[in-house]
């Protein structure tokens, strides 16, 4: 469809693998300054490209942060259209979250240590 | 007609629920409700078959959907790998029954007896205890009556107050011990 689509396939198993870590967290943050409805979410998560293939799979996501009480959900009237559902950060979402934003940095350091150091020895 | 009711949409929520059939029934309707909920705000009331299409599309497919709903459902070991675990009710049973023995005896040997047997017979058919417990708990319980039997064997002579508590004793926490030892006793892990 799109150039550079096939590329992006061929590194789809590393960033599935990588998200699969990370999307969560990443939805919390979402919900840090409010309550957000589902496509607002998952419009959010689309505009940054590695963090979602198909929107749909975040619904999965969504009903599991609910049933693990992270995220609270409530059913709102729209003026403009049909109801949403709006999605909410809990207290131990937020504890989830702080915990991920401090463990992250750490995390990210030391894979770029690897990444990036040399390790031939007496360098 | 609204978005949700377009042929397209039908089919592609059609095609999920047939594939989601794994998920339990309440978790396969949220999944739907929730797709049904976003197309709904997503494709609105629009018609056209270019609209929906896209947002089908950027939906994503429903294999990728299902499959991402199945990675979410907690690992539920199959009913063969589930280690087999003894209602509590029994191990309390067995462990209360032998635990009794000592005292029954107190009462008449005839309850001494019957606990005993169906105390036993309880643990030995059991797969909740390894063979270790199972000897040492039996050897705990058989205790009083041999005790008893020897007491007044060789004691009988000189038999007092305080030879007659200590057999007592024994007799009562031997198969207190095993009952204790069979109720502490973790499941066997498979």
């Amino acid at each position: 469809m799109v150039p550079g689509e096939a590329r992006f396939e061929a590194t789809g198993k590393v960033a599935s693998q990588l998200r699969k870590g990370v999307l969560e967290y990443c939805v919390l943050a979402l919900l840090r300054d409010g309550p957000r409805y589902g496509v607002e979410i998952l419009d959010e998560l689309a505009a940054v490209s590695v963090m979602t293939t198909s929107q749909g799979t975040i619904y999965p996501l969504l009903s599991r942060l609910r049933r693990d009480g992270l995220v609270d959900t409530e059913l709102r009237e729209s003026a403009t259209g049909p109801a949403r559902r709006y999605y909410t950060l809990t207290a131990p979402g937020r504890t989830a979250l702080t915990e991920f934003a401090d463990s992250w940095p750490r995390f990210r350091d030391g894979v770029d240590h690897f990444l990036t150091a040399s390790h031939g020895g007496s360098a | 007609m609204t978005g949700t009711e377009h042929p397209l949409v039908t089919d592609y929520l059609a095609t999920i629920e047939r594939e989601a059939s794994f998920l339990p029934a309440g978790r396969r309707e949220e999944l739907l409700a929730d797709l049904r909920e976003h197309l709904a705000v997503a494709v609105g009331d629009e018609e056209d078959p270019e609209t929906v299409r896209t947002a089908l599309e950027r939906l994503g497919s429903p294999s990728a959907i299902v499959a991402a709903a199945r990675a979410e459902e907690p690992e539920t070991p199959t009913a063969a790998d589930a280690p087999k675990e003894q209602p509590r009710t029994r191990t309390v049973i067995t462990a209360v029954l032998l635990g009794i023995t000592g005292l029954a005896g107190l009462g008449g040997s005839l309850p001494a007896v019957a606990a005993l047997i169906v105390g036993l017979v309880l643990l030995w058919t059991s797969d909740a205890w390894d063979r270790g417990t199972k000897v040492l708990a039996t050897a705990l319980t058989l205790a009083t009556p041999i005790v008893v039997a020897l007491g007044g064997l060789f004691l009988a002579a000189r038999f007092g107050p305080t030879e007659l508590l200590t057999i007592l004793v024994v007799g009562i926490a031997l198969p207190a011990t095993a009952a204790v030892r069979l109720l502490r006793t973790r499941p066997k892990a498979a």
